[in-house]
């Protein structure tokens, strides 16, 4: 995800000088991506490009983006996806001769084969990115005579995977050239100027008529003209039939039709899982190496991420056959004498910037050992400091607690443990083909899960919100499961939730337990199932109130259970992708209901780098 | 405004229904008041301040076009059709020529009690989403019996009608927004809910969820689930100084009292609770969380109510039991009338959930008492019975829960 904003103005005509309108709008957009940023304007025929890599406050203190000449000014707000956050890497491109300048967000499928194409044909490229080939190919067809609008038509013809594109052409006066697949772009209309914006806020305080593009549809703004056409049909639109007022400030614009980050999040995990598994590449097998040679694995991060780390814990060692240490990064100092060369760790984290992960994982290398980083943001702290780096595909992540990014690490873990049980000679090949294929199928399980169980979600998270305590209970895999489970009541909803294996009840925190005590079961299909059965009689033997989450396949733990979320039959092992989605509603509902808000929990922030 | 950026439009549609009866029998559904409101206040209200201020309203019930002009003024002569529930294809026409070319409609369900800002939020999210329209759908369990959405990553990909519709926990919230041409498929096929699972297949639709309160009245209970859950956002006692209130009554906790209402000696008002303009709450009369006697009701002296709607003009004589029950508008019971309201242990009625009681799980429903129905003294209303509206029932009798 990335931000992109453009303004062409009649002199004038605008209150403020139009970069600032930029820089404004850019910070406006900042939730769609801030690792670096830029700005290229059309002043007399030519291009000035001004980026850089960081945030925008940052980069304008270095490269004064705000005071750049000229009065059409495309620019852009970066979430990295190819290609580390850098200044080269950073948006506007241009091609060789500096004539175009292109802002986009999105990602473009066919790069590869279009910058091997160029290539030949001798352009130069600057960076690593996807969005570099679209200015080198609009400049080999302006080349072969077309005009600019015809060439940039037929550059898009030749683009594949999704994007919102603004461009300029240094040699047309005042002109905006736009276009949409899958990824948002709205047009601003101003009196004597006007917008193109991936979302209303950028713009809104300066206009309020909005036109929305949809997909496959191309044209180009001037001051005062709005040109739009379908590039399949070619039917030109009427821009006027289009345009909508907008009455208030749309707060919730960026929330795409959900009332809080946290439940968009929470909706987009089938994407993110999806995006993840399609993106997992030659990093992730050489992880696979690195840990088949390694002498003793360590597995390391903190927070939501510690517990994905005890669900790989778990999967490496009973399904791939691994001893693997996990430890809370911030109690890293235990292990300062006996890590040694050889020695590989897993450092999980986010942001890649989480204090207490980055302090384990220098020590860890400085007694000689390799680190594996699981990261959501390219080119962060923790991934620049590790041999090796698997990325999440998850996106930006606004709410505080942590949803997405849960299940898609989990996710990479569990394709990693899946391959190595299979090298390891744990699995065979049979067995390793269901599993990566069941693997595969998690997207659609977790599209269904959020079908099934959102209403009865929204029921128990009114019941828990005038509860004080909850256990969340579990056995197995299970128990990374109820801790993040109850983290997340935790967080958001401020309920004094705790959670522990099933099968310590009888040592100690059962004699919490009185009339109505909510206990919440993870009920997995594994063998050790029969086991929670038996915790679940001992808590309602005590009048507790017991819910659970259970698989439509089981019989029955349902009928002991007062209340049971029944989710679709997954593999055991690969069940906490699945499992936690209503665990996650359920501390949304309750934090909702008792008046909260789930983006911005008390006490805490979304990236902790203080020690 | 210039006419290129004309406001959005909205039809609402309020037409009779069985499940309800017989509260509406006589009357209309859409005229039963909760927490002092007729039910399509909420919606033209909510509406109102949406900024939407054209409203069509589709209905086969007289008496509710004549509320609408009397209340919400006159323009509401013209935009008030009615035509019965099965032969909507003339009324959508005439619709058409009156909305005239706009590229959305916005369809309301006229029986809808949310927040307000549920209308700006499904417009909010239209507008900013590119896509064609845009439903509200709010998670809900029991989802068989409401109309429901699929979606796939955001985008509604199917409607699903009872009893299909089980499949998904999202219910349509009764509200969209959505392509003009959805008039043409209501007038082709006669029937709103086909077209809707009709539209989603040609065009993109985006999905809103709301978590904020909600009800669609559809059954009498329903009723009772929306007092509960606007009172229950009540936060301080708010009455009127044309309030009668005497020294000794006990009004306690979150209350609403209107003008011209009366709280005779000794009475007990536990909060949160609405007592309605113009009731009398007679002496000693016992007044329980969640109830709402509405505009002109009477509780008599001694009488106890809880958790129940007492709709307009209804009279309860002394010394009775009123529980989880609905007494219909102008309903009249003698004294000494008791409801039972703890269901036998099995029976599931829908949309109704069980309460914990001292560690027992109960599901609680009392009474439904039509329209004008009369009750003599001292008769017993088992859980979940009906009386019809207009009925008389002589003192001493046993009403059997009849249980639909």
């Amino acid at each position: 995800m990335c931000g992109i904003i453009g303004i062409t103005t009649e002199p004038g005509r605008i209150p403020e000088h139009p970069a600032l309108v930029i820089r404004k709008g850019l910070e406006r957009l900042e939730y769609r991506g801030y690792d670096s940023v830029g700005v290229a304007s059309l002043l007399d025929n030519e291009i000035i490009v001004r980026k850089g890599k960081g945030k925008i406050r940052e980069v304008n203190r270095r490269k004064h983006l705000d005071r750049v000449s000229g009065y059409t000014i495309i620019g852009h707000t970066r979430w990295a996806t190819h290609g580390r956050p850098s200044d080269e890497n950073a948006h506007p491109h241009t091609d060789c001769k500096g004539i175009i300048a292109v802002v986009h967000n999105g990602i473009i499928q066919n790069y590869l084969e279009l910058r091997e194409m160029l290539i030949k044909l001798g352009h130069k490229f600057k960076s690593e990115t996807d969005t570099e080939v679209i200015a080198h190919l609009m400049e080999h067809f302006i080349d072969k005579g077309l005009s600019p609008y015809e060439a940039f038509k037929e550059t898009i013809r030749n683009l594949k995977g999704s994007f919102a594109l603004g461009v300029i052409v240094s040699y047309e006066k005042d002109k905006i050239f736009f276009a949409r697949k899958d990824s948002p772009l709205i047009i601003g209309l101003g009196n004597g100027y006007n917008f193109i914006a991936s979302d209303i806020p950028a713009f809104l305080e300066y206009t309020r008529r909005v036109v929305v593009v949809h997909d496959y549809e191309i044209g180009y703004i001037t001051p005062t003209t709005v040109h739009l056409e379908n590039i399949l049909t070619g039917e030109v639109i009427d821009v006027k039939s289009r345009t909508r007022i907008i009455d208030w400030t749309p707060d919730m614009a960026a929330k795409g039709g959900y009332p809080h980050f946290m439940l968009k999040e929470i909706h987009e995990q089938p994407r993110a899982l999806r995006d993840t598994i399609h993106g997992l590449g030659v990093e992730a097998e050489q992880a696979i190496k690195l840990i088949m040679n390694a002498n003793r694995i360590f597995v390391t991060a903190a927070g939501t991420s510690f517990y994905a780390g005890l669900v790989g814990d778990f999967l490496l060692n009973s399904l791939a056959g691994y001893v693997t240490v996990p430890f809370i990064a911030s109690e890293y100092s235990k292990y300062k004498n006996s890590v040694r060369e050889g020695d590989v760790l897993i450092a999980i984290s986010q942001s890649g910037e989480t204090i207490d992960t980055l302090m384990a994982l220098r020590q860890f290398k400085k007694n000689g050992a390799q680190v594996i980083a699981i990261s959501n943001v390219v080119g962060s702290a923790i991934p620049r400091e590790s041999d090796i780096t698997v990325y999440t595909r998850a996106g930006p992540e606004i709410g505080v607690a942590a949803t997405k990014t849960f299940t898609t690490q989990v996710m990479v873990l569990s394709w990693i443990a899946i391959k190595l049980a299979y090298y390891n000679g744990k699995i065979d090949k049979s067995t390793h083909d269901f599993m990566l294929k069941e693997l595969y199928k998690i997207p659609e399980l977790a599209n269904r899960t959020l079908t099934m169980v959102e209403g009865e979600a929204k029921l128990i998270g009114g019941e828990m919100a005038y509860k004080q305590n909850a256990y969340y209970l579990g056995r197995g895999i299970g128990v990374p499961i109820a801790l993040e489970g109850a983290l997340k009541l935790k967080e958001i909803a401020y309920l004094h939730a705790e959670a522990y294996p099933a099968g310590e009840s009888k040592h100690g925190p059962i004699a919490l337990v009185e009339e109505g005590f909510p206990v919440m079961f993870v009920v997995v299909e594994d063998e050790m199932k029969k086991h929670l059965l038996g915790n679940i009689e001992e808590m309602r033997a005590r009048g507790a109130y017991t819910l659970g989450v259970v698989s439509d396949e089981d019989k029955e733990a349902k009928k002991l259970l007062d209340k049971a979320i029944i989710v679709p039959y997954v593999d055991p092992l690969l069940s906490p992708m699945i499992y936690i989605i209503p665990l996650q509603l359920i501390a949304y509902y309750t934090a909702v209901k008792r008046g909260f808000d789930p983006d911005k929990p008390r006490n805490l922030a979304k990236t902790v780098t203080v020690e | 405004m210039s006419k290129l950026f004309e406001r959005y439009k909205a039809v609402v549609f309020a037409f009779e229904d069985k499940d309800i009866s017989p509260l509406n029998i006589n009357y209309s559904k859409y005229l039963l008041r909760v927490v002092g409101k007729p039910i399509i206040d909420y919606v033209i209200g909510g509406l109102r301040n949406a900024k939407i201020s054209e409203i069509y309203v589709l209905t086969d019930n007289e008496r509710l076009s004549k509320y609408l002009t009397e209340t919400w003024g006159e323009h509401f002569e013209e935009n008030v059709m009615i035509t019965p529930k099965n032969k909507l294809t003339d009324s959508i026409v005439e619709l058409k020529e009156l909305i005239g070319k706009v590229p959305q409609v916005i369809l309301v369900n006229g029986e809808l009690i949310t927040d307000p800002s549920a209308y700006k939020f499904a417009i909010e999210t239209y507008t900013t989403s590119g896509m064609d329209g845009v439903f509200l759908g709010v998670p809900v369990t029991d989802s068989e019996t409401y109309v429901t959405l699929i979606s796939e990553y955001g985008l509604v990909r199917d409607v699903l009608l009872p009893p299909e519709s089980a499949k998904s926990s999202i219910a349509y919230g009764g509200v969209s927004i959505l392509p003009v041409s959805i008039l043409n498929y209501i007038a082709n096929l006669n029937d709103i809910q086909l077209a809707l699972k009709k539209i989603v297949k040609e065009n993109r639709i985006i999905q809103a969820v709301w978590s904020k309160h909600w009800v669609l009245i559809q059954y009498p209970w329903d009723i009772l689930t929306a007092n509960r859950l606007l009172l229950s956002e009540l936060k301080e006692k708010r009455i009127s100084v044309n309030a009668k209130i005497a020294p000794s009554a006990v009004i306690e906790g979150p209350v609403i009292i209107e003008g011209e209402a009366i709280v005779d000696h000794n009475a007990v008002i536990k909060g949160p609770a609405y007592i309605g303009p113009g009731t009398l709450i007679g002496m000693g009369a016992f007044i329980r969380e969640h109830s709402s006697i509405e505009e002109g009701a009477i509780v008599g002296a001694y009488s106890e109510v809880k958790r129940s709607s007492i709709q307009a003009g209804a009279d309860i004589s002394s010394w009775c039991f009123i529980g989880d029950s609905v007494v219909g508008v102008r309903a009249t019971l003698g004294p000494k009338v008791i409801t039972l309201n703890v269901l036998p242990s099995g029976v599931k009625i829908s949309r109704l959930h069980p309460v914990k009681v001292k560690g027992r799980t109960l599901t609680k429903l009392g009474a439904i008492i039509g329209t004008s129905a009369k009750i003599g003294a001292c008769t017993v209303l088992y859980p979940g019975a009906y009386v019809d509206a207009g009925e008389w029932i002589k003192p001493l009798s046993i009403v059997e829960g009849i249980i639909r």
